[in-house]
Parts: structure tokens; C-alpha cells; sequence
């Protein structure tokens, strides 16, 4: 993948994380795991999910919810929703 | 005199009381009493003293608890994730002689104001907005309240719930008291439900029951809680707010068709946890009802329609700090809930509207007219629920996105749950007082819009 879009897909998932955990725009979230961080419990998890889902445009499986838990796996996890391969 | 509750410090029952989901630890009920015997050694006073218990998701947190009652004192019970700032205050405002963290013991210089000999537990009333009110509840409050979950569950000692629920929390404690008095067993999952590990915590210690507010059946639902095996759960019970009928049957269904079954209850704080339920033979027939009262209890409705429970679990009064301590029993077994409500040819009661300004946000009760005091330096602003959610309508005053930021700090839900609307003016009633059936009507034609 080329490198501006890559920058772009950081940019929009780094930005979906400071909405859904309602978090300061200088928080470094690239660190963040889920119940780590006050705001990342059961219910921000789940403002996180839809978050998400609505920076990119697209449904979340059980599966994507459960195995979303860090900010890398979330990169996984939306890279596959998005373009349908790793 | 022992409490109930605590019979087993003397005749523990066979078999396994405590279970810690993270290490795999289990306590039985015999070690689970060596273990509170030896944090009551640490906890010996003169007199009667106030052990501020810092509450987490964990048994240590059970065995500190149970000690303070052991111990005889009044345990303040409090969520160990609040801002310091506000533990310290609310430490202070009690006078706290001790401060338990599991099995970490601190005392404090002692004040020696009297504590009443019935009290023995204190309770918060809203989620982390800093209030200093809680709800004064007896040793005998306590076991009544337990007995009564007991009876209508039909708890026996077979039993093994997983504790989903905080121990701060009115419904989440009543989990823990009714299961230790039935001497069953608790589990404590040591995560959150959205991770898998507590369903493998679940099944692997074989539950027997789970319960949840409204959201955490939301949640339940997101993650496809219907194709998780848990060949032992038999029991899903619900509380903490009205869960929509909708909601209500798929569960029970869900429920019925494993062979369990879901009991919808209702109850406050202010009767120790439970009031009413559903027999869970009539929840697909009633499933927006709160049921009947529970044994021992009884309910009628005021001239106003608002609903009035009578029974041995009504609180003893409110506190707002140590000089209510010594009060005795204000309510004295009657309990004005706040709540509006109809009955059937039945029996069965339905909520139908509130009378007290209480919000439920996601499973967090916050009471509004607190709120709109601690938001009064922000400017003008009022408080109100709309549709699960919590607005607030501001005329001036500091910036929509810094109020949506400080309040979910407070009342420590997703800013999703937040709305911040520009009003003009507040509506005010001919008395000067916010005029909130006014703004409500107005806010819920803009939420159509």
C-alpha cells in the first residue's frame, strides 16, 4: 500500500480513538490496551467499537469486537474490514 | 450479635465460597474464614468506628469488607477508581478511622464520633459525581434483603455466581450477601465481559448465574452472547434501570430455550438492593413489568401514583457525612421510591415515569439536581434525561465540548451518552424553578427533528 494512504488510515484510526475514548488530542494512543486506561473499560469499549465503525465506514463482527483489545489490534482488525486482506 | 450474614465464620458450610478468576484461587468457606478473622485483628477498636472500604473487582475486596462487618464497624463502601481528590473528601467527610485496601489496613487519627450500633453498611447514591450523600443501611437490613434474594432465586448452596457486577454497587453487594448466606459460591472474573477471558473464567468455574444492567445486556447482545457455550448458566438476572420489553424477551426466550431462565428485578440502594420481581415463568407474557414485591415486602401506590415499598431491607435515613451516623432509623420500613408506577388486575407493577430527577446513564444512576450544582460555576445550565441519555441545555456559560468533557468525567460515562443543546433562556415556571417538563418537551421535538 502506498504511503500517503497508509498515513491517512493511522490518521483516521488514531482520531477514531480519541472520539470513542473521549481522549485529549496529544494522547499518544498507538500505547493504549483495553482497561489500561480509565476510559478504556467495558463501556468505552463499546463507544470505541462504534466509533469506529463510523470513521470507517463499516460493521464490526463478535468476533472484530472481542478481538479488538490494543491500538495495533485494532489496525489489524480494520485493515481486513476495510480492504478485505491484511 | 453476628449477622446473619456471617454465620459461617463460626459453622462454615463445605465446600468453596471465593474464587479468583485471574490466579485460579479459591477460598473455602473455612479459609475464607481464617482470612476475615485474621483483617478483624487489625480492625480492633473501643469503640465503634467507620472503615472506608476501597472497593475492587478482586476477593480481597470481599474479605475487607466482610471483616469490617465481622469487626462490628460501619463499612463505608467505595470505588477504588474514584479521582483521590474525591476519596479523600469523601474519607474525611466521614471520618473514617480506618481505610481497608484488600487486606492493606491504615488507621486514622480517630474523632470518636458515636456510630449508631445498628449501622452497618454505608452505600453510595449516584455513580462518581463526588456526592457525600449515602444511604445508612442495618445489620438487619442486610440479612433481610439477603434472605429475600435468596428465597426468591432459590439460591442453594450449589449455586455459583460470577460477580460482573461492583461491590460499591447496591446490586452487585446484594450478589455476594445473598450467595454467602445460602453458602454458595462467588467468582470474580478479573475482566470485563467483553473479553474472552471471562466467559473462559465462567465456564471454567461451572456459573450458575450472571447478573447484569440493562447495558451489559447490550453489550451481551454485540458480542453474540447467544453462541457462547456456558453449559452450567441457568440464571441471568437483570436490575439497575428499566430494560426495554424488547430486550427483555429475547433474553428470556434465549433463557428458556437453554433451559434457565431470566429474572427481571427492580430495586434501589434505598431498600439494600432488591424490591421487586418477575417470576421468570411470566416474563414472556409481562415483560415490561417490575413483578411482584419480594417476600417480606409490599408495595403500594400514593394518591400521586408514585410507588411505596414497605419491608425489613428500607434503609435506615441518608448521611451526608459523620454527624448522621449516630442517627438511628428515619424511614422505619417505608420507602417513597421516587418512581411512578401502575399495577395490574394481577399484581404486577409497571414503572411508568419518574418523580425524582435521577438519570440512568449505561447503568449509572446520577441524580441530576447534583449535578446541575456542581456544573453551576459553568453558567446556566439544566440537567435532563432524554431517552437514556443525558442532555444538558445550557444558556451561556462555558464552551459545549469542555462542559461534555468535565461532566463525562463526573459521571464517568462515553461522552456518547452526553448532548450538549443551546438554549436561548431556561424555561422557568411562574415560581422562578427550572421548568423542566417545558425544556423536556422542547429537547425531545429537537432530538425528532
Amino acid at each position: 500500500m502506498a504511503l500517503p494512504e497508509s498515513a491517512a488510515f493511522d490518521d483516521r484510526l488514531a482520531q477514531a480513538f480519541r472520539a470513542g475514548l473521549d481522549l485529549a488530542a496529544d494522547t499518544d494512543v498507538t500505547t493504549l490496551v483495553f482497561g489500561e486506561h480509565p476510559h478504556w473499560d467495558s463501556l468505552g469499549h463499546m463507544s470505541l467499537v462504534t466509533s469506529l465503525e463510523e470513521a470507517f465506514s463499516v460493521t464490526l463482527s463478535e468476533e472484530d469486537v472481542w478481538a479488538i483489545d490494543s491500538y495495533p489490534s485494532a489496525a489489524a482488525v480494520l485493515k481486513i474490514a476495510e480492504t478485505g486482506r491484511p | 450479635m453476628t449477622p446473619k450474614l456471617l454465620s459461617w465464620l463460626e459453622n462454615p458450610p463445605p465446600g468453596i465460597a471465593l474464587v479468583d478468576g485471574s490466579t485460579g484461587r479459591t477460598w473455602t468457606y473455612v479459609e475464607l474464614a481464617a482470612a476475615v478473622m485474621s483483617t478483624v485483628d487489625m480492625l480492633a477498636a473501643k469503640r465503634k468506628s467507620v472503615v472506608a472500604c476501597l472497593c475492587r473487582p478482586e476477593p480481597g475486596t470481599a474479605i475487607g469488607y466482610l471483616a469490617a462487618l465481622a469487626a462490628g464497624h460501619a463499612v463505608l463502601m467505595l470505588d477504588a477508581a474514584t479521582d483521590a481528590a474525591v476519596l479523600d473528601r469523601l474519607i474525611g467527610a466521614y471520618e473514617a478511622d480506618f481505610v481497608l485496601d484488600r487486606d492493606r489496613v491504615e488507621r486514622r487519627p480517630s474523632t470518636g464520633r458515636p456510630v449508631d450500633e445498628g449501622l452497618a453498611v454505608l452505600l453510595g447514591t449516584s455513580g462518581s459525581t463526588g456526592t457525600l450523600k449515602y444511604v445508612r443501611l442495618s445489620q438487619d437490613n442486610i440479612d433481610a434483603n439477603a434472605r429475600q434474594i435468596v428465597e426468591v432465586l432459590g439460591i442453594d448452596a450449589g449455586e455459583r455466581a460470577v460477580q460482573s457486577l461492583p461491590l460499591h454497587y447496591s446490586y452487585g453487594l446484594s450478589v455476594l450477601n445473598s450467595h454467602l448466606l445460602a453458602g454458595a459460591a462467588v467468582v470474580f472474573p478479573g475482566t470485563s465481559l467483553l473479553r474472552p477471558k471471562f466467559w473462559d473464567v465462567m465456564r471454567d468455574n461451572a456459573c450458575t448465574s450472571l447478573a447484569g444492567v440493562p447495558y451489559m445486556y447490550t453489550m451481551l447482545r454485540r458480542i453474540g452472547f447467544e453462541r457462547i457455550s456456558l453449559p452450567d448458566l441457568r440464571t441471568l438476572t437483570q436490575a439497575g434501570g428499566r430494560m426495554a420489553p424488547d430486550e427483555v424477551l429475547r433474553f428470556g426466550r434465549l433463557a428458556a430455550d437453554r433451559g434457565g431462565r431470566l429474572v427481571v428485578m427492580y430495586g434501589q440502594t434505598e431498600a439494600t438492593a432488591r424490591i421487586a420481581c418477575v417470576p421468570p415463568e411470566r416474563v414472556l407474557d409481562k415483560p415490561d413489568r417490575i413483578g411482584l414485591p419480594v417476600p417480606q415486602g409490599d408495595l403500594s401506590l400514593a394518591a400521586d401514583g408514585e410507588l411505596i415499598y414497605r419491608g425489613p431491607n428500607v434503609m435506615l435515613g441518608y448521611a451526608e457525612g459523620r454527624a448522621d451516623l449516630s442517627a438511628g432509623d428515619v424511614n422505619r420500613g417505608t420507602l417513597a421510591t421516587g418512581d411512578l408506577a401502575e399495577v395490574d388486575d394481577e399484581g404486577y407493577y409497571t414503572i411508568v415515569g419518574r418523580k425524582k430527577r435521577v438519570a440512568k446513564l449505561a447503568g449509572q444512576r446520577v441524580n441530576l439536581d447534583e449535578l446541575e450544582a456542581l456544573l453551576a460555576p459553568h453558567g446556566p445550565v439544566a440537567a435532563v434525561e432524554v431517552a437514556g441519555e443525558l442532555v444538558l441545555a445550557r444558556a451561556g456559560g462555558t464552551a459545549g465540548s469542555d462542559l461534555t468533557r468535565h461532566v463525562r468525567e463526573l459521571v464517568g460515562v462515553p461522552s456518547r451518552f452526553i448532548h450538549v443543546r443551546d438554549v436561548g433562556e431556561l424555561p422557568r415556571t411562574s415560581s422562578g424553578k427550572t421548568d423542566y417538563a417545558a425544556l423536556t418537551a422542547t429537547l425531545q421535538e429537537g432530538s425528532q427533528a
